[in-house]
């Protein structure tokens, strides 16, 4: 320790705050240079003299005695069991508002990547889709077959989509279900890239972490899950639920949605598609099939 | 005597015994710190209310002392910012110095301070601005372990 670190650390040293070794170092100076010894010995009477003079009177008499009989008298003493019960109120609705408010955040920027319906979509799809056809009840590439055979088993119409003019292929489906509820399942390949397409009724789940968009005047609800990309909408008057999940693009799948919506109803005046869709002439139900069945592109 | 009376004695003995003890040193860094011995009742007055007020939050019986100059710096500040801004009065006039910066020079000049009279130190005391002088004070006052301010303290104060 030098002189010039003295001053510095000479208060530290008389309140015993420094450490062992600047301690040591310290006492070894004061004991080796008497100008320093000087300081230290200044500022042990300087703080001694504080430490008198703070000590040095006593609180006037009457103060404890008044202090009590406030106490005892004004609304301190009797009121405090009201003031405390407020304040907890306000702690407790202070933190309901705090988690009311982080809920509401985490809802609106958190992304949720597993919501249970797109985990249950997504893993069906892998597990039905990517055997290419092992786990199907049913082999056809007719739509219309394919939908009296569900028909038959879930007890509601289930129109498939014509792919007559689409780079999908039915390859077949079978039953399965969507959020406990039975449903139809029906797997296409798209260029060696399986797409499954879920029908059931609608039922009630949460909406929060898909992200809704409006695509051809169709209200669809997009999510992604570990590079399966998932789309859902329903058929409002034939109180449908549909849902489309693919390994590939979402592009593909959302030509593939607004296929299975053309399909059902007829297209509004003066809702148009998306001009990458308009150009594609869509086939009209019913409309002569000019290839049932597409070779599988290699 | 009911229940809830009953609760209010027990718990005013309980104030007296781990806090009220403590009054003249409330009483002594008042002083100091008001300079002004009826702002010094009223400031330890208040702390003392406030503190029973507070009471259930004070877990230990030993750290009772601390917590209650705790509040009267709390309350001493309040006082201070508030005259601050009424009454114009502008307490950061004095830049903060690092510990050790003047002492060097003024070494040279000191008289055996162990012969200074008590009235000088506390004129001396008096004189130092309220930044340097409330630290002070509170540590000489057995009511913190460090003889400098807070960093939290000094942005109050610089304010």
């Amino acid at each position: 320790m030098t002189c010039e670190q003295v001053p510095r650390v000479v208060d530290a040293y008389l309140d015993g705050e420094l450490s062992v070794a600047a301690t040591l170092q310290a006492h070894e100076h004061f004991a080796a240079c008497e100008n320093c010894r000087r300081i230290l010995e200044s500022e042990a009477a300087l703080h001694g003299l504080l430490v008198q003079e703070a000590r040095a009177e006593a609180a006037p008499a009457g103060l404890r005695a008044h202090i009590l009989g406030t106490l005892a008298t004004t609304g301190s003493a009797r009121t405090w069991p009201t003031r405390r019960l407020a304040m907890r109120l306000g702690i407790i609705s202070g933190f309901v508002g705090l988690a009311v408010l982080g809920w509401i955040v985490t809802e609106r920027t958190a992304s949720h990547p597993m919501t249970p319906l797109a985990a249950e979509l997504a893993s069906k799809h892998l597990l039905y889709g990517e055997g290419h056809g092992g786990a199907l009840e049913l082999v056809t590439s007719e739509p219309a077959k394919m939908g009296t055979w569900f028909h038959g088993r879930l007890g509601f119409p289930v129109h498939l989509p014509s792919v007559a003019r689409r780079p999908e292929r039915l390859v077949g489906g079978r039953i399965s279900s969507v959020a406990d509820s039975p449903a139809a399942y029906a797997l296409y390949d798209r260029s060696g890239q399986s797409l499954s397409l879920f029908v059931t009724r609608r039922v009630p789940f949460a909406r929060r972490g898909w992200t809704e968009r409006y695509v051809g005047g169709a209200e669809m609800y997009f999510a992604s899950l570990r590079g399966v990309a998932l789309v859902w909408w329903e058929e409002q008057q034939a109180d449908r639920l549909y849902a489309a999940v693919s390994g590939g693009d979402e592009e593909a799948l959302v030509e593939f949605a607004l296929l299975c919506i053309k399909g059902e109803q007829s297209r509004p005046a003066g809702v148009a598609l998306p001009v990458r869709l308009a150009a594609r002439p869509l086939a009209a139900p019913g409309s002569p099939r000019r290839r049932s069945r597409r070779t599988r592109a290699s | 005597m009911s229940s809830r009376e009953q609760a209010t004695r027990d718990r005013i003995r309980r104030f007296e015994a781990d806090v009220l003890v403590h009054l003249d040193d409330f009483y002594r860094a008042a002083l100091r710190l008001t300079e002004n011995a009826a702002e010094a009742e009223d400031l330890t007055q208040d702390t003392c209310l406030r503190a029973f007020e507070r009471l259930d939050q004070l877990r230990s019986p030993g750290a009772a002392r601390l917590w209650a100059f705790t509040i009267l710096r709390s309350i001493f500040l309040r006082r201070i910012e508030r005259q601050s801004r009424t009454a114009g009065v502008d307490v950061i006039e004095w830049p903060l110095l690092e510990a050790g910066e003047v002492l060097q020079d003024t070494y040279e000049a000191l008289r055996p301070i162990q012969h200074t009279p008590l009235g000088e130190v506390r004129e001396a005391l008096r004189r130092l601005p309220l930044p340097y002088r409330e630290p002070l004070v509170l540590a000489h006052v057995g009511a913190s372990r460090t003889k400098r301010s807070p960093r939290s303290w000094r942005f109050r104060w610089a304010r």
